[in-house]
């Protein structure tokens, strides 16, 4: 396939079919028939007008939620975040000079799972690469073990928390916190989890502490230290983080977290406080800047990680060094144990055209047929990574990223179950084909009502919700049920 | 490099234009003005909207004036569609004002509909933004940017902000036990939150993964008033206690609860996990359920270095002695720890474990798979009976130069 046909098929693929957190696929948009990119400035606004150099550059990130590379594979210009990207941003400040001290309010990851403590790990590794001074933690940072948050974190003098740490408070590796200088000047920084967001961590390696009280003990050695500025990354909701800015005026500047997506346009004090109030939004997609001069008030950037940012190449070789190692772990090293599925076994949509040629004939001529070939396309490959392929083969839960019981295990072993196939929407097909050839006419008569409820039987919304599990607003961003379904009838 | 040299200009540009700027800000047509802050901030593009004014301007030209720029919306139900805020522009100048291009921040849910007459001098026109809920996330904040033809004010911005509210909440919506220490119990609490209709009720729940489920007990709780937040109605803390007894390993469950909610009848909750044993081992390429550490090839003039984090656990540790390891492979794998520290006093111990493949090891395969050689194992006896040796494996395998 010449390289035209290539983007064109997956720029179909993405276009209108199977989802996946691939966002390298290299499809022009979803929704969109144009092959150039769009203008990101025009998308989402210049940056830093009218700024001068500041004496200091105070950029804020996080809840990554494990969002290493842009959220969803709906065609890179309309994505944002991703490690690449942040880290050409930071060069290019300090390219010009500035002096940038880089802060993370922890939540890299989201779930438990083997494949999360690997990205916590790789998560890790490009936070140092982009010279990060202060990290805190999530809820599902700790709910990791507390020996593989160790191995991770040890020795990159990051991370910081007043109320939580590995086995003990105030260790070598997770101070309860950090005194930053830079620019001239001295920025104290620690971190909270928030009370909420502790009652979800059954961790007994986890050392916690209430944030309030915590503080308590902390604020006076960060006064003693008598720091230009003072930082609370709170990974706590607003009206906690409200809370102890109230009860702690020293903070001139809070982060909060579990706010919305889309972070605020403007800077606000949290009221009845001094404290400016941060919020980082979701999944890395922004980092907010604050510039911090000798004589001028402050100024502030939301800065979306657009494509107006190259990819930087140390990231990206930990991001091929993310999905090699997810290949060379397979599916057991990851602890993906196939579950049932209720309703059978897969037996894939080739054994289905025996019967329903016409509507084979419709699906073979669908990207959804080349989904798992997609994968295979990018660069990285994507194919051994999990949260790709639960969207793009045939029998494995597309939200919960775990195959099903004879679901696909590899191209070359279950190649039958290639693409996003008839069973990832009708439901498994084996006891149908199975009931169809034999004489139980009963069984039949079940089995194809069984069938028929996710086909022509099934209301609107319910078509639409399953269409959603990978058509998600991450990775099909402007799909709308009644044109994507036009594509695919049958 | 594109950024930086927008930035340059602007800089440059900025500096003509300061004076301008600095009258702009005292109130721009737009209402927007800097704020008073010990730390005073601006908006992100403060800069675009107070530079290039030019009062006395001869020719006709619109100048839009937006009687608000965000609205909240309040709480508002999931799942519900077509929210709208109508936000009304005023044109103050003397030439029509027209609207040009819009971008919306979430193109799945957020809608703009701009108008398709240009407003004339001293008309109002109206900017409708739709919203729709569909969402896991608790906030929104959504913004509309739309382009104008004022050469004052050439992009105005909208934004929508919320709370959303379910019928059932449920928080959190996965349990996760980390490091359950076998033959221990572990107890961890779900808390379910109606927030319309004072009586909720589980009417029924099940262990979806049969033959572990008796290793799980599940209690219910209503809530009282007290305990209710943010506006909830009722609720319930659903607390899920493990058992001693599950072996070690990954823990995999789901409990499916049934409610009285009509919107909300099925509730499924994951419980994930582990169990551990006395001993458990950190590195980011170990494998915790095949219990082995995963080096892979390494080139013979490479070598390679790496510390694995060994976790002990015990009633009286404070005396731990190690003694030397018992390698397999005792050629390709050299052994050192580091310092013994106690984690918690006398009941945890950390221990850091050099393993190396020295460069120039002579070519050897210890990867374990069908027709290769095992993998090499490494035995660290301990002075205490009960913990008896601690094994680990290491699967690696020495490879030529290319």
């Amino acid at each position: 396939m010449d390289v035209l046909g290539r983007a064109t098929l997956v720029s179909l693929i993405c276009l209108v079919f199977a989802g996946c957190s691939a966002s390298q696929a290299a499809a022009p948009s979803d929704g969109a028939a144009s092959p150039a990119l769009s203008d990101p400035i025009a998308q989402n606004g210049p940056i830093f007008k009218g700024w001068a150099k500041p004496k200091l550059a105070l950029v804020f990130t996080g809840e990554q939620l494990g969002y290493i590379e842009p959220c969803g594979c709906a065609g890179l210009e309309n994505q944002k975040g991703g490690l690449r990207r942040r880290d050409t941003f930071l060069k290019q400040l300090r390219e010009q000079g500035w002096p940038v001290v880089a802060l993370d309010n922890g939540g890299l990851i989201r779930r438990f799972n083997r494949q999360q403590e690997i990205k916590f790990t790789k998560a890790v590794e490009g936070l140092k690469l982009m010279d990060y001074k202060a990290v805190g933690f999530g809820p599902d940072d700790l709910k990791l073990p507390a020996g593989s948050l160790l191995a991770a974190i040890a020795g990159t003098e990051m991370f910081v928390s007043a109320n939580t740490g590995l086995f003990e408070l105030g260790s070598d590796d997770v101070p309860r916190f950090r005194i930053i200088e830079a620019g001239g000047m001295k920025i104290g920084v620690t971190s909270v989890l928030g009370d909420r967001f502790q009652k979800q961590i059954t961790n007994d390696d986890i050392a916690l502490m209430p944030a309030k009280a915590a503080l308590k003990e902390v604020v006076p050695k960060l006064a003693e230290k008598k720091c230009d500025h003072y930082v609370l990354l709170a990974h706590a909701t607003l009206e906690e983080t409200t809370e102890l800015a109230k009860a702690y005026p020293l903070f001139d500047i809070a982060v909060m977290a579990h706010g919305a997506d889309e972070p605020p346009h403007e800077l606000k004090k949290i009221p009845g406080t001094k404290t400016t109030l941060i919020e980082v939004g979701h999944k890395g997609m922004y980092a907010i800047t604050l510039g911090i001069y000798e004589d001028k008030p402050v100024r502030f950037q939301r800065v979306p990680l657009d494509h107006r940012f190259a990819d930087a190449a140390e990231i990206d070789e930990l991001v091929v060094g993310y999905q090699d190692e997810l290949e060379q772990l397979s599916w057991q090293g990851l602890g993906l144990r196939p579950a049932p599925h209720a309703q059978g076994k897969f037996v894939g949509s080739k054994a289905c055209a025996d019967c329903h040629r016409d509507e084979y004939a419709v699906w073979k001529a669908t990207p959804h047929a080349h989904a798992t070939e997609t994968l295979t396309h990018v660069k990285p490959p994507r194919q051994f990574d999990p949260e790709c392929i639960s969207c793009h083969a045939t029998g494995w839960n597309p939200q919960e990223f775990f195959p099903y019981v004879s679901g696909y295990a590899s191209i070359k072993e279950t190649p039958m179950l290639n693409g996003s196939g008839c069973e990832n929407c009708h439901g498994p097909g084996a006891e149908h084909t199975a009931a169809e050839k034999g004489s139980d006419k009963t069984l039949q008569r079940r089995l194809r009502e069984a069938i028929a409820r996710t086909g022509t039987g099934a209301t609107k919304e319910s078509q639409r919700e399953s269409c959603m599990r990978c058509h998600d607003l991450d990775n099909s961003p402007k799909f709308d049920f009644d044109k994507y379904w036009a594509k695919i009838q049958h | 490099m594109k950024t930086f040299l927008t930035m340059t200009f602007v800089v440059v540009v900025g500096v003509l234009v300061t004076t301008a700027a600095s009258l702009a800000r005292l109130g721009t047509p737009l209402g927007w003005s800097a704020l008073s802050l010990d730390l005073p901030a601006e908006t992100d593009d403060a800069a675009s909207r107070t530079t290039a004014t030019s009062p006395n301007e001869p020719e006709a030209r619109p100048v839009a004036v937006a009687e608000e720029e965000e609205f909240n919306f309040g709480n508002l139900p999931n799942k519900t569609f077509d929210n709208r805020r109508v936000f009304k522009v005023r044109n103050e100048g003397t030439a029509p004002l027209r609207f040009t291009n819009s971008s919306v921040s979430c193109t799945k849910c957020t809608f703009v509909d701009l108008p398709e007459t240009p407003i004339a001098p001293g008309e109002t026109g109206e900017i409708v933004v739709r919203w729709n809920v569909d969402t896991h996330e608790d906030h929104f904040r959504q913004s509309v940017r739309v382009q104008t033809n004022d050469p004052d004010h050439d992009e105005l911005r909208f934004v929508i902000t919320g709370k959303v509210v379910r019928p059932l909440a449920v928080e959190p919506q996965k349990l996760v036990f980390t490091n359950v220490h076998v033959g221990a119990q572990a107890q961890a609490k779900i808390r379910l939150l109606a927030y319309f209709s004072d009586h909720l009720e589980v009417t029924n729940y099940k262990l979806a993964e049969e033959s572990t489920s008796h290793y799980f007990d599940i209690t219910m709780t209503p809530l009282t008033k007290d305990q209710l937040e943010n506006q909830a109605q009722s609720g319930i803390d659903v607390t899920v206690t493990v058992k001693p007894g599950l072996p070690v390993g990954s823990i995999g469950q789901s409990l499916q609860l049934t409610t009285n909610i009509e919107e909300e009848p099925e509730v499924s909750v994951s419980i994930t996990g582990d169990v551990t044993g006395p001993v458990s081992f950190g590195h980011k390429d170990w494998d915790h359920d095949l219990n082995y550490l995963r080096i892979g090839h390494v080139k013979q003039s490479d070598g390679v270095k790496t510390v694995v984090n060994l976790i002990i656990r015990g009633s009286d540790l404070g005396d731990l002695e190690l003694g030397p390891a018992k390698i397999s492979d005792p050629v390709s794998l050299k052994v050192t720890y580091g310092k013994l520290s106690e984690l918690k006093p006398g009941t945890v111990v950390r221990v850091p474990v050099t393993i190396e493949i020295p460069p120039g090891t002579p070519l050897v395969s210890h990867m374990g798979g069908p027709g290769e050689a095992k993998m090499a194992t490494i035995e660290i006896p301990t002075n205490k009976p009960a913990l008896g040796g601690v094994k680990l494996s290491v699967r690696f395998a020495v490879i030529a130069d290319e």
